[in-house]
């Protein structure tokens, strides 16, 4: 990565880069696993088709979609149900939804759909095969379903200001992929073109799922939207801790996903800026102040973010021109400036900066995947291991652990539904089953125990067998400086909402609308192609930041 | 009950971590087992044995006595593997799990003096598969597993990350 082709500046460093306030307000950008997708959708000509469709007038009923990608075929099962009011509910805990969906690898014939129509209603509770690639539920976003429902089947206006403000029809509430409940594993698709990428197979679902809830509510309504409107319908998504863990147990993977991005900055940070590329920046400034206007949420504290945000961006972008731009130096200056302001404003402006320069750093999304774990490096002495912890852990080893509020919080899984939830370590039970997030402690417990030893490392570990996994993480941070959250997953203080929304940037996700500093809520796909875009052969790779009105 | 390698693979981690297993081994074992999920039998006969701290001599090689093997075999592989000889794991049969083990870190074990001998061997790892699993197995494996899941309360039950037990909105 260092030695690369393109000219680049630094990368940001990583000590920067892995807090948290800034991972919690990253952007998506053109390297986000939706845009991807839909690249490579584009570049295939894929075709959907709706291979099937059994759906009563009130939309209860099951439907096949199938398109190619890559030379395969796949088709999205959906099974759409009835649900009393007092069963919705999009925590883990749930038993039932409005909706179910599995991502089949090939056509299901009448035999598989009736297997999918028992099973994928169960989710967790139902068994499937390896011809499932991903399962995925859903629940409507009752209040805006019902109001266009009822405006296609009277004829009146679509209520446009709820389609702005909420931005899709169904909101997912889980996708899970990677071999849970006997689908297949990830190593057996990971190779297949179009799906090598990291959550492709998780993001073509979602795509497909967007579709078809545009297609359900036509039905129950009878009529048809405007595509323009269905562009802006995406597919909502509430996430809650359950997302968090992954960026933690898969340290390799973060900093391939990291590093990329920072990558892509630091080649944009230097580029020659032609005159076409300049005037899209202006363009997609002015989109992004649009944007900016038409996000509004409930939550006060990330209400005040947004509206601070709009000043700043309003500020940086100011007085832009075509030949401002083209300025020997003129991004890496911005950048600069965007410094003295939130993190928000510098996120925003590295996510802007990289959208016209997809032949500088779109290749860096096949970097992306990364199926490997740290491994021990047995034969490290003890003297070499403390220099790495001088040298890349001060972060962990300066936290004074003696304070209760450094360790304030635990993660843990409950034993209901295996919803996993946050506790108070000096107040609440169950800290004795901590789930193993604190790796900045662990880290920390390394460099207490480490001095006054020596040799090699497997010695070492021969009378400290509990310190493995922590010697893993340290030796894995020498070469790979994005691979663990710089910050302590424990502390009291520690909001989860941004490791939230560093992963849902990387989805591709906006609009986001956290509801506590445990979840929140987002919209992916809004803006993006439809099927029909695909087979009109009109779809493009230009939604970068939604508006009402491209 | 026919399982994805992923599935098998996360059971036995949770399992590992279930009986008080540090993390890193716990990979390790569940790494083994995925691409040797034969030796699930056998795992599930050393998860239920309790474990005091191995005693580690090194003045010839190492010579280990009270091994664990799911908590002390990824060390004792690690020295074999970078030379160190003899490798000697005192008072132990050989079994699925130490040829799993075996298997997955690169080393052979061989039968030797009361003991089993490790030595560094360079083997094709398969690559995980999806297998069949007996479902008293897999029973038995979910209750190791459960001991890393906390009881819920009211208090956290209403806590959790979601908008309170229903949403409409």
């Amino acid at each position: 990565m260092t030695q690369s082709l393109y000219a680049q500046a630094e990368l940001r460093h990583a000590d920067d880069v892995m807090r948290l306030s800034r991972m919690g307000a990253m952007f998506p950008s053109r390297l986000s696993f939706l845009r991807s997708l839909t690249r490579r959708l584009i570049a295939d000509e894929s075709q959907v088709s709706r291979m099937h469709w059994e759906m009563n007038s009130d939309g209860f009923g099951t439907a096949v979609y199938t398109l190619t990608l890559g030379g395969h075929s796949y088709s999205l099962f959906a099974i759409s149900q009835a649900l009393d009011a007092d069963m919705r509910t999009d925590r883990v805990i749930a038993e039932a939804w409005d909706a179910a969906f599995v991502l089949y690898d090939g056509v299901p014939d009448a035999c598989e759909i009736a297997r999918l129509s028992q099973n994928a209603p169960l989710q967790e509770a139902g068994r499937f095969t390896y011809k499932d690639l991903c399962l995925s539920r859903a629940n409507k976003s009752v209040r805006l379903f019902d109001q266009i429902v009822t405006a296609l089947r009277n004829s009146t206006d679509l209520p446009m200001g709820m389609i702005q403000d909420i931005g899709y029809l169904m909101r997912t509430t889980a996708v899970y992929g990677n071999g849970k409940f006997g689908i297949a594993d990830r190593h057996e698709i990971e190779a297949r073109p179009g799906l090598q990428g990291p959550f492709m197979a998780e993001m073509l679902t979602v795509w497909l799922i967007r579709t078809f809830t545009h297609d359900l509510v036509e039905h129950v309504g009878g009529g048809a939207l405007p595509e323009s409107v269905k562009r802006q319908l995406g597919i909502g998504n509430s996430t809650g801790l359950g997302m968090a863990p992954f960026l933690v147990s898969h340290p390799l993977l973060l900093h391939s996903w990291m590093v990329c991005r920072e990558t892509a900055l630091a080649r944009v940070r230097v580029a020659v800026i032609e005159a076409d590329a300049a005037a899209q920046l202006i363009t997609l400034s002015r989109r992004a102040a649009q944007h900016l206007l038409e996000w509004n949420i409930p939550d006060p504290r990330h209400q005040a973010r947004i509206v601070t945000l709009r000043a700043e961006w309003a500020a940086l972008t100011d007085g832009l021109s075509v030949e401002s731009l083209m300025a020997q130096g003129a991004l890496d200056a911005l950048i600069a400036r965007s410094e003295a302001d939130s993190r928000d404003l510098q996120e925003l402006t590295v996510s802007w900066m990289l959208e016209p320069f997809g032949d500088l750093v779109d290749g860096l999304t096949e970097c992306m995947a990364n199926p490997n774990e740290p491994v021990l490096d047995a034969a490290m002495s003890c003297s070499e291991l403390s220099d790495i912890l001088v040298a890349h852990c001060g972060y962990a080893t300066g936290v004074d652990f003696t304070i209760p509020h450094a360790s304030d919080q635990f993660w843990y899984v409950s034993e209901a539904k295996l919803e996993p939830r946050i506790g108070k370590r000096h107040s609440e039970p169950g800290a004795d089953c901590e789930s193993p997030l604190d790796i900045t402690r662990q880290i920390h417990g390394l460099a207490q125990e480490l001095p006054g030893h020596s040799g090699p490392m497997w010695q070492f570990l021969s009378q400290f067998p509990q310190h493995r996994l922590a010697v893993q993480r340290v030796q894995a941070l020498a070469r790979n400086p994005y691979s663990e959250i710089r910050d302590n997953l424990i502390d009291g203080d520690m909001a989860p909402i941004d490791m939230l929304r560093c992963k849902l940037s990387f989805f591709g996700a906006s609009k986001f609308d956290p509801k506590s500093q445990l979840w929140t809520r987002i919209t992916l796909a809004q803006g993006a192609p439809l099927a029909s875009d695909l087979a009109a052969g009109t779809a493009r790779d230009d939604w970068w930041l939604p508006v009402s009105a491209p | 009950m026919n399982m994805s390698s992923n599935e098998l693979q996360m059971a036995v981690l949770k399992a590992c971590r279930g009986i008080g297993l540090p993390v890193a081994q716990a990979q390790d074992v569940a790494a083994a087992i995925a691409i040797s999920p034969w030796a699930l039998k056998q795992l599930l006969f050393h998860l239920a044995q309790p474990t005091t701290p191995a005693r580690f001599e090194f003045s010839a090689g190492v010579d280990v006595q009270t091994v664990c093997i799911l908590r002390d075999f990824s060390t004792c592989a690690d020295a074999a593997r970078l030379g160190v000889s003899p490798v000697v794991l005192r008072e132990l049969s050989l079994c699925d799990v130490i040829e799993a083990m075996s298997l997955y870190r690169g080393v052979s074990a061989k039968v030797h003096a009361g003991g089993v001998l490790l030595t560094a061997e360079e083997r094709p790892v398969p690559a995980p598969n999806r297998c069949e699993v007996d479902p008293m197995d897999w029973q038995v494996l979910g209750k190791y597993a459960a001991l890393t899941y906390v009881p819920e309360t009211n208090a956290s039950r209403l806590a959790g990350a979601g908008a309170g037990l229903t949403d409409n909105d």
